[in-house]
């Protein structure tokens, strides 16, 4: 560290040692599965088919969430951060609860709607023939679920931080609400979508509860990586570590390729 | 300066107050989830042997890898003969397995039966929603086994992670019916048990291993399960007995 | 063409009452202290929000009418307006910036270019049409705000204490071009909580406080019978009629050197600040100044200040410091002298 890094700007004490106590905890069970994981039998778990196909549904599962999640959960931001709606908060509360639930919970509420006999899945079973639980959609209703409020919260907080001035400028410019919704509001909150996006996605991809509970565990349509792992677990350990070990590394991927561009954009620092 | 000083004191506190080790108050018992009901009535009998014991219910492939990394148990009882073999190999063990009980797979309907299900046969009807555990878990191996020796192709359409799983998806109604232990079909007044006549071809037996790293009590424990308190106690929960 | 306000709104607890009308070509400056409701006025017009009572006209269409439910959005009337703080869109660099309304209306793209670039080219900013609204200095995004709102070619244009965020240089050349860019199809309206503005921009004042109108007229007749305290203030900076010719300006009878200045020869407004000039018991030696001998009419004390109303030959408002005014030993109707730098004296085009 030259003089300059010592002294122009000093970090207290107190901050460096539980900051380093932090890393220490998130890093250390990373570590620590590193060396546990049986290396030489990567490639095997790899090519395994079972395997495969457990990763490219949730691969997939969870792209399809947050396409969803975008779709609907922006403009659900807008109405919380924007409208003059009436009971907002209680709305905002609601719409984020499942992020809040143990996900079982909210597995074992969304069996009572959608599920053969819940409240909605009955209707759609009895008019329609269409039956949720078991299903690759069921999966992804469950990612949903529990993942979308990330988004909805994240993009609500970059909606109230941009600027209604210079929407309203907008508007005496002669833009319509959608040309200023369009062309001036989400290209000033992409960060935040941005960064919405990527949490619910990772939300969506580690889902486990609300999906085994909903989605129940069936190979090719429901069964996910984390569910995969969670099996692995009850009948061979070593195929467990294998398998988190693919979940890690899938997910270091993912957060490398996106580095900078998300992580400074939750907090709005650029 | 204050304040960190009471905060550091009482951060040690806690961690001080882990959970106790069995070898200081009471015994720590390894067992597979069937077992949950009746350890837990035994438990709550002062006279027991098992009472104040810390029970640790979970999958038996779990179960065992925790021994393995040295957790300090007195007792396991497991659905599994193979983790049992495997941990006597590795020399975890302090005495011969024995087993302690029997179980039986049934067929879990919901109450009243609407799709009027008799047999392992109208498992395989297309009306008929099945859940059975997954292929890697006990129960799941038993049943697989019990389907092929009855020559009977059935298409689950979900394959759960334990029979209480099983259980609860028939409970909530999302299937007609499951594939469980009998135990945990009693357990429940929302089912309803329809036994299986091949259901004598697959034997269900949990084995006990007393271990080395516990607290010195495990033979007393067994001796218990085998003596006439724990025979009871496990025939009013509906287990066959050795 | 005509644009007629006659509104009532409410606005927290301030009652907004006011009633007035704006020609083509001229240039009205609403004055009043923050929170009289001149912005609330301004963005009625614009269509920002609505009257509770009362109508807005343009041309004779309705924009808003409170009893009928009428409304006209605001892309929908031809009005641009200047916010304070500019609300250049971040994102889009300043020629798009200039060429947004153009884009919003339905303009092509080229046109957009062509239309942005030419009025960049009036306010003498194209230079600035790559760079982004963060890079830019308060005077820069001011005038990129005004080519804005040029740009589509508005009838009615109204700035928001446009003045009020730049540092003095820079208030000088946005006053020039805001002055050079009168126009006979364009209706101005200018809010502004500084008289200097007002006086010198406009062709009539509209004096606004607590919501309602306190006076209307040209900046003369508010000179000549200010009616209200407010406008009273505004006099406090001796705000005086003369005639300029080169460095000499000459007030009534007298006769003062003012410092480098902008104005052209003719009538101007020259503004004395009450604590700009010194009072002396005899006449001042040294440096040139501006020296004059005259006499005290009336003294007003408070505890921080003395005020001290001048008599002829020229009728200014003098502020000293009671420690000051103590040491000239004096009082009413005694002669003292009177100073002031060539340099504070302030001069406008009238």
């Amino acid at each position: 560290m030259s003089r300059r890094d010592r002294h122009d700007a000093r970090t207290p004490i107190v901050i460096l040692s539980l900051g380093i106590v932090a890393v220490a905890f998130f890093v250390l069970p990373l570590v620590a599965l590193a060396i546990r994981v049986p290396w030489s039998s990567l490639f095997d778990a790899l090519g395994n088919d079972a395997t495969i196909e457990a990763l490219l549904l949730s691969v997939i599962t969870s792209l399809i969430t947050t396409v969803l999640a975008v779709i609907f959960g922006v403009p659900l931001a807008w109405l919380l951060a924007r409208s003059n709606l009436p009971g907002r908060q209680t709305i905002r509360g609601l719409c984020t609860l499942s992020m809040v639930l143990p996900p079982v919970v909210a597995g074992v509420a969304l069996l009572a709607s959608l599920g053969r006999r819940g409240v909605v899945g009955q209707i759609l079973d009895d008019w329609f023939g269409v039956r949720l639980p078991f299903t690759m959609p069921a999966v992804i209703v469950a990612q949903l679920f529990v993942a979308m409020p990330f988004l909805v919260l994240t993009v609500e907080s970059g909606f109230a931080r941009s600027s209604m001035t210079v929407e309203e400028a907008a508007r005496t410019l002669g833009a319509t609400p959608w040309y200023v919704f369009s062309r001036v509001t989400i290209p000033a909150t992409r960060p935040a979508i941005v960064a919405g996006a990527v949490l619910t996605w990772a939300r969506a991809l580690g889902e486990f509860g609300a999906t085994i509970t909903f989605a129940g565990n069936f190979p090719g349509a429901t069964r996910t990586l984390p569910i995969a792992t969670y099996l692995a677990l009850e009948t061979n350990v070593d195929d467990a570590l294998l398998i988190s070990m693919l979940m890690v590394i899938l997910s270091l991927i993912i957060l490398v390729a996106l580095r900078g561009r998300w992580v400074g954009a939750i907090g709005g620092v650029r | 300066m204050r304040l960190i000083a009471r905060l550091v004191l009482a951060v040690s506190l806690l961690a001080a107050c882990g959970p106790g080790d069995g070898g200081d108050d009471g015994v720590v018992v390894f067992a597979a989830s069937s077992l949950v009901d009746v350890l837990t009535d035994l438990s709550a009998d002062d006279e027991s042997a098992f009472s104040g014991a810390v029970l640790s219910f979970a999958s038996s492939a779990s179960l065992a890898a925790q021994v393995i990394d040295g957790a300090p148990v007195d007792l396991i009882i497991s659905a599994d003969r193979a983790q049992i073999d495997e941990l006597v190999a590795a020399g975890f063990g302090t005495s011969e397995p024995q087993v302690v009980a029997q179980n039986v797979l049934v067929i879990a309907v919901e109450e009243g039966n609407p799709l009027g299900i008799r047999s392992l046969d109208d498992l395989s009807r297309s009306d008929v929603l099945l859940a059975v555990a997954a292929p890697g878990v006990p129960l799941g191996e038993y049943s697989e086994a019990m389907l092929a020796a009855a020559n009977i192709d059935v298409s689950p359409v979900t394959f759960e992670a334990d029979a209480r799983a099983v259980l609860a998806k028939v409970i909530l109604g999302e299937v007609d019916a499951g594939i469980v232990y009998a135990t945990d079909a009693e357990s429940s007044d929302d089912v309803e048990l329809i036994e299986i006549a091949e259901g004598d071809e697959v034997s269900v037996e949990y084995v006990a291993l007393t271990l080395l790293d516990g607290s010195g009590r495990a033979v007393e424990l067994l001796d218990e399960l085998l003596g006439d308190r724990g025979q009871q106690a496990l025939g009013r929960r509906g287990f066959g007995l050795p | 063409m005509t644009l007629s306000v006659d509104v009532r709104r409410l606005v927290g607890s301030l009652q907004l009452d006011a009633s007035f009308a704006v020609e083509s070509g001229e240039t009205v400056a609403v004055v009043g202290p923050n929170g009289a409701g001149k912005t609330s006025l301004l963005r009625m017009i614009a269509g920002l929000s609505a009257a509770d009572e009362g109508r807005i006209t343009w041309n004779g269409t309705v924009w808003d009418d409170a009893s009928s439910g009428e409304f006209v959005s605001p892309e929908q009337r031809p009005v641009s307006y200047v916010f304070q703080d500019h609300a250049l869109i971040p994102h889009l660099n300043v020629l798009n910036n200039v060429a947004f309304g153009v884009r919003a209306n339905g303009g092509r793209r080229r046109v957009a270019r062509e239309r942005a670039t030419r009025a960049l080219t009036d306010v003498g900013s194209l230079e600035l049409a790559d760079r982004m609204p963060s890079e830019l200095s308060g005077g820069e995004s001011q005038t990129v705000a005004i080519a804005r709102a040029l740009a589509t070619d508005p009838k009615l244009m109204l700035f928001d204490e446009p003045f009020a965020a730049l540092d003095a240089g820079a208030r000088a050349q946005a006053r020039r071009l805001f002055a050079s860019m009168s126009n006979e199809s364009l209706a101005r309206i200018l809010v502004t909580h500084d008289a200097v503005d007002a006086l010198t921009l406009a062709d009539r004042i509209i004096a606004l406080e607590s919501g309602s109108i306190v006076q209307v007229g040209t900046p003369s007749e508010l000179l000549a019978t200010p009616r209200s305290h407010f406008v009273a203030e505004i006099l406090g900076f001796n705000p005086m009629s003369g005639e300029l010719s080169g460095d000499q300006l000459s007030i009534g009878t007298m006769i003062l050197t003012v410092g480098a200045h902008e104005a052209p020869d003719g009538s101007v407004i020259a503004i004395i600040r009450p604590r700009s000039v010194s009072l002396h018991r005899s006449r001042p030696e040294g440096s040139p100044r501006n020296v004059w001998r005259t006499s005290i009419t009336t003294v007003d004390r408070t505890s921080d200040r003395v005020r001290v109303q001048l008599g002829a030959p020229l009728h200014i408002a003098v502020e000293v410091t009671p420690a000051g005014f103590e040491a000239l030993l004096t009082d009413t109707g005694e002669d003292l002298w009177a100073s002031v730098k060539a340099s504070e004296i302030a001069v406008h085009p009238a």
